[in-house]
């Protein structure tokens, strides 16, 4: 590579992630216009849950050196998700025996906020984004 | 207290614990969560569970919400 390729690949990789953004908010956009619970709003979550888990899971792993504060890190961060996650069953079960008034989940604490189609957006397009940053990783 | 308040009260506590870990981050106190699922994809096993957590809270969140 000489000097002269390196601006290039520059305005290439910007270019590479305009579109990328592009393409992301333009999907969002798409898949914010499904409804809950339909066929459509299934596919549009299958579609990019597919191409991330292939990106990702054909890549081998790496030999990584943590460091003792990040690897302390990992198991605080470890801790709240996997709490997060619990209490989520934990009112998702409580839905299905006791009630959905009595045990409510996140979702559904946050389902009358996502019915706004600009909210609906913003969660799509957050969501692909995540989803972005996981294939880049 | 009604086990619907004790319920929401869970979300909230978990969501300010989250703010506070985020803000610690920012100080440099604490990995940031970023860094963290760097970490995590390096191992196969590992990213095969981030993906599927990430596939999830699409599902949950944005197909259905019960």
């Amino acid at each position: 590579m000489t000097a002269d390729d390196q601006p290039r690949d520059g305005t290439a990789h910007r270019a590479v992630v305009l579109l990328a953004a592009a393409a992301t908010a333009a999907y969002a956009a798409l898949a914010s216009t499904t409804g809950v619970n339909t066929v459509g709003a299934v596919v549009a979550v299958a579609v990019p849950g597919a191409a991330v888990a292939v990106l990702t899971l054909r890549r081998p792993s790496r030999t990584v050196t943590a460091a003792p504060a990040l690897r302390r890190g990992t198991a605080i961060w470890a801790v709240v998700v996997l709490a997060g996650l619990l209490w989520e069953a934990g009112a998702y079960l409580g839905e299905l025996t006791v009630g959905q008034y009595e045990h409510p989940t996140l979702s559904v604490l946050l389902a009358p906020l996502l019915s706004d189609q600009v909210i609906r957006f913003a969660a799509w397009s957050l969501w692909l984004y995540a989803g972005w940053r996981l294939i880049r990783r | 207290m009604s086990t619907r308040d004790v319920t929401i009260g869970g979300f909230i506590v978990l969501g300010v614990v989250t703010v506070t870990l985020v803000a610690a981050s920012w100080a440099g106190r604490l990995p940031r969560f970023g860094e963290v699922v760097d970490l995590l994809m390096a191992r196969r096993a590992w990213r095969v569970l981030v993906v599927l957590i990430w596939w999830w809270l699409g599902w949950h969140f944005l197909v259905r919400t019960s």
